[in-house]
């Protein structure tokens, strides 16, 4: 037994060692087993934090691309290159929109790996253009979304398909650059290789494309900012400051060497803030954003060919040619008749009245002058037109220069006339029809320049375009008021005085206070103060006109309104406004002589005054039978040199009372 | 080296002998042998451990270096399938090295150092492949090459056109699989 068991015991220590053996083998396979699919997990790990850098990597580039390129084409560029380089791919071209809607035109931007083996695959890309749907750029503009070919030889609508397939290229995907929903170009790519479609590169396109619309957005928006700066919005013609530099730049290329001649025509809409007011800002501005369109009609009509002109917008309502030509010829009638016919077709059905333009030309002469100055002096020349009525043209010519001349004299002796204080006040008698009473008067500025005086109708639209007639006509409403004050005090009936009130000065801010400012100072019971106001002055700002004649009507200021029946003569505003006397303008009292036609018009605006309660003041009455028809026809006061001229301010101081006017006193 | 050329030696030559044979190897090249596919390690300690596998089998390096890469072919397809089905011929399969293979093991060794291929058309439709590494592991490549046309069962014949273990400056392998 003893010698059995060392043996036995020796077996199973073998046995065990065997068992122990094997179960270190089984370990061991368990132990690389699971060595190696940690090493696989970790394999996976790593490639796929590998590609996620990569995409980052590339969109990072991408980002940078977008900030740094200064075009749409070159960050376009640079992106093919880099989506190549991350894809490995071997070529991408870019498309964008074509001018025709829906198609898409080559950008002419192409990478490749090997220019030399693509060449004639780019070359039919270049070339190429696409519609809707239509090829693999053609799809992504329809779709507005990546489209993945996996072979190019395996699909219909590929239309390169015979060349892409002689130059190697197999796997295909395109992609859209979006602004907002609409696609503006689309990117594709080519590899030697087919590929199946790998939804994680073409998520990653997409945010390229994305980033590439930002670029081509904000591209377009520098673009129409520039437009925008340089341009006019409303009509889309060139703005003042471009136009004044392409004047420049013409008159410089004429200057240098050229023979042409230039043309300056500008153009004013008559009226238009009336028509602003009388149909709304929408529809004046219908009728702004025509002018360019009739402007055109009217050179087409002229035969100046539209490579020959420019135009511009370079005020609210003030239009300006610029016309280049060998030999124009310029005739202001013509030409006044055809912008008659082209401006009167804007005026839409329902409309009471034409539109209608003025017009001011100057021509650069053979010492060709600055912009400037070709602009000043089609200025005047529009100014001149305008003065003498609605559809005028004029030519800036040697009367007008020499016109133009005298004026900026006489501007500079106004200016040191008021300074030095030798304007004077006189006043016209108005005088009560039915007794040739005299009743009032009407303060009138008096100059006299060098001994002889100077005509109102010449110095007082000079100190209107000046601003001078802002301290001139407050200096003459004080003035009159004043005097009209001291006459008073000798007489039982006092006097009333009209003073005309311009426009500038009643645009002023404080211009009612001011008034009564001066009714306080000079003592003059505000009923016997009456503001001669226009309609041009009436209805600049019907509001603010109706605030402050509100106002003077309240402290019982009394107001009339100016050269009744020359403007428009708008009911609709004289029964808004707080006016209690019409003026008829004299051209009408003229006319009395004429026949029924005349007279009819005085009839009409003495009935209309009735009508309103209104006093109604007859200007201009020179001859008896005027003041017999005003008389007879109920027209309550009337002046004219029938009653006498203006007289000096000691003459109405020493006016006595109840003495009627001289009739028949010489003019 | 890369760790995973040390699995593919160790599963080769375990495959070949078996488990000892490898422990032998390691002991008799006095290499550690703690080998993880993803780690790098000392190329002197595989040219040790090739160094002692070609004593033992009595054969030169360069032949076990052929016998090593064309015995590795069979443990990459099944490691690496999707590089074999990509392919339609051992000749697609060579051409990939550079633009599918080499990229994904730069994925998973950041900075590996994969050597650059430069494919040619020979006379008579042979593919010429150009190999300029320092390692001058040009026997290695030819027993991948002999591998991956036994996977595809397309015979090849090899020839060294130039060889860096011959004085050039690099080396130029001619394939050649007409033959079958």
């Amino acid at each position: 037994m003893s010698a059995i068991t060392p043996i036995a015991a020796t077996l199973e220590r073998a046995v065990d060692l065997t068992t122990r053996l094997s179960s270190l083998e089984r370990r061991l396979t368990r132990e690389r087993q699971a060595r190696l699919e940690a090493e696989g997990v970790a394999e996976q790990g790593l490639r796929d934090l590998y590609v996620s850098k990569q995409r980052l990597s590339l969109l990072e580039k991408v980002a940078a691309i977008a900030n740094e390129s200064d075009t749409a084409t070159q960050a376009i560029g640079r992106a093919l290159a880099e989506v190549c380089g991350f894809t490995g791919w071997a070529c991408g071209h870019a498309f964008v929109r074509g001018e025709q809607p829906g198609t898409l035109v080559s950008a002419g931007l192409t990478w490749t790996d090997d220019r030399a083996d693509l060449e004639p695959f780019i070359a039919a890309s270049t070339s190429a253009a696409f519609d809707v749907g239509v090829g693999l750029p053609g799809r992504a503009l329809a779709s507005r979304a990546p489209e993945w070919i996996r072979d190019v030889g395996e699909v219909s609508n590929f239309l390169r398909q015979a060349v892409a397939l002689r130059c190697g290229l197999r796997a295909a995907f395109a992609f859209p650059v979006m602004i907002s929903d609409r696609c503006e170009a689309v990117l594709e790519f080519f590899s030697r290789e087919c590929v199946e479609p790998d939804w994680s590169l073409i998520d990653l396109m997409q945010q390229v494309g994305t980033q590439l619309g930002r670029v081509l957005e904000r591209e377009r928006m520098a673009k129409r900012l520039a437009h925008e700066a340089h341009h006019d919005a409303l009509t889309g013609l060139l703005n003042r400051r471009t136009f004044a530099l392409t004047l420049d730049q013409v008159l410089a290329r004429v200057g240098d060497g050229g023979t042409g001649q230039i043309a300056l025509v500008l153009l004013d809409i008559d009226e238009f803030r009336l028509i602003n007011d009388m149909v709304g800002h929408a529809t004046a501005d219908r009728l702004l954003a025509g002018m360019p369109a009739t402007i055109r009609r009217v050179c087409a009509e002229l035969r100046i060919d539209d490579r020959n002109y420019h135009l511009a917008r370079i005020g609210a309502d003030e239009f300006a040619v610029l016309v280049e030509g060998e030999r124009l010829t310029i005739d202001p009638a013509h030409i006044g008749s055809a912008l008659k016919n082209g401006v009167k077709a804007l005026s839409p059905s329902g409309w009471t009245f034409e539109a209608s333009v003025c017009a001011g030309i100057a021509l650069a002469g053979r010492m060709l002058p600055s912009g400037e100055e070709m602009l000043r002096d089609a200025s005047t020349a529009l100014r001149t037109a305008k003065a003498r009525g609605r559809g005028q043209v004029v030519l800036f010519d040697g009367h007008l220069r020499e016109q133009t001349r005298r004026r900026v004299l006489l501007e500079r002796d106004l200016r040191a006339a008021i300074a030095a204080g030798e304007l004077s006040v006189g006043y016209q008698p108005i005088v009560r029809l039915c007794d040739d009473q005299v009743s009032g008067v009407e303060a009138l500025a008096r100059w006299t320049r060098t001994g002889d005086a100077v005509s109102p109708a010449e110095f007082i639209p000079i100190a209107e375009e000046t601003g001078l007639i802002v301290p001139l006509g407050e200096w003459i409403l004080r003035e009159a008021c004043r005097t009209i004050a001291a006459a008073n005090k000798r007489r039982l009936k006092p006097l009333s005085v009209s003073v005309n009130v311009s426009p500038q000065q009643f645009l002023e801010p404080a211009f009612g206070a001011r008034v009564l400012e001066v009714l306080r100072t000079t003592g003059l019971p505000p009923k016997l103060l009456r503001l001669e106001i226009t309609e041009s002055v009436a209805m600049q700002d019907m509001a603010r006109t109706r605030a402050v004649l509100g106002d003077l009507c309240a402290a019982q200021v009394r107001v009339s309104l100016d050269d009744f029946g020359t403007g428009f003569s708008s009911l609709n505003y004289l029964s808004r406004l707080p006016v209690d006397t019409l003026k008829i303008d004299r051209s009408f009292i003229d006319q009395l002589a004429g026949g029924e036609e005349g007279q009819a018009i005085v009839r009409a605006i003495l009935e209309l005054g009735r009508a309103l309660s209104m006093d109604v003041i007859a200007e201009g009455i020179e001859r008896p039978g005027q003041a017999a028809f005003l008389r007879e026809h109920g027209c309550s006061h009337g002046q004219g040199f029938l009653f006498g001229k203006a007289m000096a301010s000691g003459e109405v101081q020493a006016l006595a009372d109840g003495v009627p006017a001289k009739v028949g006193a010489p003019a | 080296m890369k760790g995973i050329i040390f699995n593919l030696l160790e599963e080769v030559v375990t495959d070949t002998a078996d488990a000892c044979a490898w422990d032998n190897l390691l002991d008799t090249a006095a290499v550690t042998g703690a080998y993880t596919s993803l780690g790098s390690y000392p190329d002197a300690e595989l040219v040790a451990l090739l160094s002692v596998f070609s004593a033992q089998r009595g054969t030169d390096l360069s032949d076990t270096l052929r016998w090593f890469g064309r015995s590795a072919m069979p443990v990459l397809a099944r490691r690496y399938p999707a590089f074999f089905t990509a392919a339609n011929s051992a000749r697609d399969f060579v051409l990939s090295v550079n633009s599918i293979i080499h990229p994904e093991v730069r994925k998973l060794y950041a900075g590996a150092g994969c050597p650059h291929f430069h494919f040619s058309s020979g006379a008579a439709g042979e593919l010429l492949v150009g190999y300029g590494s320092a390692r001058q592991l040009c026997w290695l490549g030819h027993g991948f090459i002999e591998g991956a046309s036994d996977h595809f069962a397309e015979p090849v014949r090899i020839e060294h056109r130039q060889c860096m273990h011959r004085g050039d400056k690099s080396c130029v392998l001619a394939l050649d699989w007409s033959q079958q």
